[in-house]
């Protein structure tokens, strides 16, 4: 009788302990606002906006005859996680890996072990790096994400052959007129 | 007081590999060494320049009557045209400086300029004696601001590669591990010592650098054995073959940072720009 009672607390109290452990679980739902969950098109939406704005500016800073430093102005720490967080920049952990050991000095996959770690830790170890950077070195960061970008540019919207005929028939006959 | 080292990329062959191994050589001097260095397009063909530079940029800096190129550097002293009202001239264009000359390519700890090339070099294959003077009297102008000269030339014996030669402290010869190739280091030897004698000028021959090889072919590891017992001076370190290299042309990105390529072949460049650094030093 009293074996029976004990089995019958100790099914309460492991109840009681699962319930708990839920509570505790579920907690962060509590904070989620639905209302704002409504708008996540309107944020992607304005998020894109940026990022194109980004792109803008980094190809006004190649701008050869144009002042230097636009870039600057761009707002990185809002930036910089959105970028290496993007596949279109970086479509593999591997470009990132690279792209740390380039221009930050870290092999990232030695520091986070043999275990295929979520984009989002690697960004976030890459973040961590560059916080702790001197701007000597942040420059650089800079230098390398405006190639990245370049090239991904150069990828998408040029053609090395056609441009470079375009702008050799242009000068061609431009050269031909002044000589008339 | 470090001396400004003027190099040139000759060969009379052409597709042997010069402006890709002049443009890396110098970009992985700024990016590797921290080395301020300049590389001028000699070549009518402008290669070097549409490595480095997109079209509408280089466009939009030919169109800028303020920005001059390589042309002017032959040209002299500015410009000038006679005024609308009959008296005196007016000046077109400026004479060339450091700063109305060079495009900015590469500026962290090292740098990279460019002097860009232009089409109208063409029109300058018939100049007058004594132009070819113009170039070196040009880079000994403004050789205190850079360590390195790179000078891309074109193929053939030219008036470019006359200039070139005049201006340069010493030469690389860029070959590819073909027979064609390799007996324009012969070629190259009679020029050279053409040139010694008519300009009263020794320039020093670095050594040649294989480009395009593919150390499995049983046919470039002959060539390149018979070039090296030939006595002449070569790289030890060369680069080896790939399509992929002209996708990083084609990106205006430098081999040792191009994605498809900077893991097999960027240690070729550093391995060869450290051995450049040596061979000058």
């Amino acid at each position: 009788m009293e074996n029976d009672m004990d089995d019958s607390l100790r099914r309460r109290k492991k109840i009681l302990d699962y319930l708990s452990d839920l509570d505790y679980a579920l907690e962060p739902l509590y904070r989620i606002d639905f209302d704002k969950l409504r708008n996540i098109s309107k944020i992607l939406r304005n998020l894109e906006h940026e990022i194109s704005q980004y792109r803008f500016s980094m190809d006004r800073s190649m701008d050869i005859s144009g002042k230097k430093g636009y870039y600057r102005n761009v707002d990185l720490v809002g930036l910089l996680p959105v970028m290496l967080m993007s596949k279109e920049v970086f479509p593999t952990h591997n470009t990132l890996y690279d792209f740390s050991i380039e221009v930050l000095g870290i092999d990232l996959r030695h520091k986070l072990g043999t275990i295929r770690p979520a984009r989002t830790r690697i960004v976030g170890e890459i973040l961590a790096e560059v916080v702790r950077l001197p701007k000597k070195n942040l420059d650089r960061v800079l230098e390398r994400l405006q190639l990245i970008i370049r090239n991904r540019a150069v990828h998408k919207k040029q053609d090395f052959f056609v441009d470079w005929d375009s702008t050799i028939r242009r000068m061609r006959s431009e050269h031909a007129a002044s000589e008339i | 007081m470090t001396l400004t080292k003027v190099i040139s990329f000759i060969n009379m062959k052409g597709g042997v590999g010069k402006t890709t191994l002049a443009v890396n050589l110098a970009y992985a001097m700024a990016y590797f060494h921290e080395k301020r260095v300049l590389i001028v397009d000699v070549d009518p063909q402008f290669n070097a320049t549409q490595y480095l530079v997109d079209p509408k940029s280089y466009l939009k800096y030919i169109e800028d009557d303020s920005k001059l190129t390589v042309f002017d550097i032959f040209r002299g002293g500015p410009l000038t045209m006679p005024t609308t009202v009959g008296q005196g001239r007016k000046e077109v264009r400026p004479a060339p400086t450091l700063k109305n000359t060079t495009i900015q390519i590469y500026d962290h700890g090292g740098k990279l300029d460019l002097i860009p090339s232009a089409l109208d070099l063409m029109t300058l294959e018939s100049s007058e004696r004594g132009t070819e003077n113009l170039l070196a009297g040009f880079l000994k102008s403004i050789g205190k601001a850079y360590d390195s000269i790179i000078l891309d030339c074109p193929p053939t014996t030219s008036f470019f590669t006359i200039s070139a030669y005049i201006a340069s402290d010493a030469f690389i010869t860029p070959v590819k591990p073909d027979y064609l190739s390799s007996v324009g280091l012969s070629l190259i030897d009679s020029a050279t010592a053409h040139y010694e004698q008519r300009f009263a000028k020794k320039v020093k021959l670095l050594g040649a650098i294989f480009n395009a090889v593919n150390i499995t072919y049983t046919l470039d590891r002959e060539i390149m054995r018979q070039v090296r017992e030939s006595g002449r001076p070569v790289f030890r370190n060369y680069l080896r073959r790939s399509t992929n290299i002209a996708k990083a042309v084609r990106s205006h990105e430098p081999i040792f940072l191009y994605s498809l390529t900077r893991r097999e072949h960027g240690p070729d460049i550093r391995k060869l720009t450290e051995e450049l650094i040596k061979r000058t030093d």
